[in-house]
């Protein structure tokens, strides 16, 4: 069989990324339609397990937990990758317990019920939603650009993914919260304020740290430290960011979608 | 790899765009008002208006029809009421035209044709006072089971909202209406739900 280069992947590679935030962003955009005209729950459910699905196998590659080790010297750099990845995916999961927990919270003090919050943040929460899945959309771009040793594409790739969340950032705490202050939602006004600001809040604050990792990973990505063969901070810098993306799916249509906000 | 990658999460995509499809056609809309169920022609009315004109429920078909029982003279649940549905009338915008806001006097011995005209249209220059005999009143108000007490000062105070076709659709208790709701449910009504 023919050997086939690295850069004859790439394309590939590069070309399944831009189909998967294809697909994402028409999830979004089906859901947003659901939200307004229908309002069935369930279905909101389906489109956002859908979208998580798609992010934690095609960017997050999840099934590179289950790679084969067992022949491997535990003194190597392939063993010690598959722990780190382990160790990192447990980490997202103890994660996962406080975002679960105030998910849950949302419905168990509000119901199906929506947020009293203005018309205008249906509209700012679809931009910033939108934001961060493009900014997911450059994070695979330059983590696959890092494995295939395209540099400039990595460079430009966390560039963008670091700008994109910061302009989030912005748009939750700029525009957003004084939005929903105005509106009387405030993080002492009752269960729906304390609610709002606690799981944009505490996802925010992820969002920032995972800006924060992004910029030393840049700043060691261009000091020439990673390689397509040892890259794992790139990796898990980049498993990260989704997570937060992944994350923000499930509360973006909790906070915004369910119930109607408007 | 990229093939079976749109194929399969195409498909997938596809069968949730074809059960948002199927779901948007079959949904009906939720009311805010308390819903009349099944909706039965509305009982009828026949008095005079404040323009001197005769008022007739069953000539009002192809609107909607909001249906109050009140008095000028009342401090405090009437006008707001009205204030309210003034409310409603601005956030409807161009279906405004379609509605009609008619309060029937529950205090025919002070409510003049003229007074009531001033006092209703000092909110909305189409809303209508409706007046009449006192056996043309009490008609009215036993066909709604409105409570009529004190010379009209002591009076029920729902809302009755007859949809296009003349069926009694809805009610809510006027006073307490949120005028946003109120204009849902009646664009919902124009609409044909």
């Amino acid at each position: 069989m023919e050997h086939t280069n690295q850069s004859d992947i790439l394309p590939d590679v590069l070309r399944q990324g831009i189909i998967v935030f294809i697909f994402l962003a028409a999830l979004t955009a089906l859901e947003f339609f659901v939200a307004i005209e229908i309002g069935t729950v369930v279905l909101l459910a389906a489109i956002a397990f859908v979208k998580v699905g798609l992010i934690l196998y095609y960017y997050m590659h999840i099934y590179r937990l289950n790679a084969q080790d067992q022949d491997l010297d535990r003194h190597t750099y392939q063993y010690k990758l598959g722990t780190n990845r382990v160790g990192l995916w447990l980490f997202l999961l103890s994660d996962t317990f406080i975002f679960g927990g105030l998910f849950v919270s949302r419905f168990n003090l509000l119901g199906l019920g929506p947020l009293p919050l203005a018309s205008d943040s249906q509209y700012i929460a679809l931009t910033i939603t939108s934001v961060l899945l493009l900014s997911s959309f450059f994070m695979n771009r330059a983590e696959v650009s890092m494995e295939h040793g395209n540099r400039k594409g990595f460079v430009f790739g966390i560039a963008s993914t670091i700008i994109l969340g910061l302009i989030f950032l912005v748009g939750v705490v700029v525009v957003e919260w004084p939005s929903a202050i105005n509106a009387g939602v405030t993080p002492s006004s009752n269960a729906a304020g304390s609610v709002f600001f606690m799981m944009t809040g505490m996802h925010a604050f992820h969002v920032l740290t995972g800006v924060i990792f992004l910029a030393i990973v840049l700043r060691n990505g261009l000091r020439g430290v990673y390689s397509p063969e040892r890259h794992w901070a790139v990796e898990a810098a980049t498993i990260y960011w989704h997570f937060v993306d992944v994350i923000w799916v499930f509360f973006y249509s909790a906070l915004y979608l369910v119930g109607k906000l408007f | 790899m990229n093939r079976r990658l749109i194929t399969i999460w195409g498909s997938v995509l596809a069968a949730l765009v074809l059960a948002t499809g199927v779901l948007y056609a079959l949904h009906r809309p939720t009311f805010s008002g308390t819903v009349i169920s099944p909706a039965n022609p509305a009982p009828a009315i026949n008095l005079t208006d404040t323009n001197g004109q005769s008022f007739s429920l069953g000539s009002q078909h192809g609107k909607v029809v909001l249906v109050y029982f009140g008095y000028t003279n009342c401090p405090d649940e009437c006008p707001t009421t009205m204030a309210k549905l003034k409310l409603t009338m601005g956030m409807l915008g161009n279906l405004a035209s379609n509605v009609q806001v008619v309060m029937v006097t529950t205090d025919p011995v002070r409510d003049t044709p003229a007074q009531m005209k001033q006092w209703m249209t000092g909110f909305y220059p189409t809303f209508l006072g409706l007046l009449g005999t006192s056996d043309q009143l009490q008609q009215a108000y036993k066909a709604y089971g409105v409570v009529v007490e004190d010379g009209g000062e002591t009076h029920t105070t729902y809302l009755y909202v007859i949809d296009p076709k003349g069926n009694l659709r809805l009610t809510y208790n006027g006073p307490d209406i949120d005028p946003q709701l109120v204009a849902d449910d009646v664009q919902n009504l124009i609409k044909g739900y």
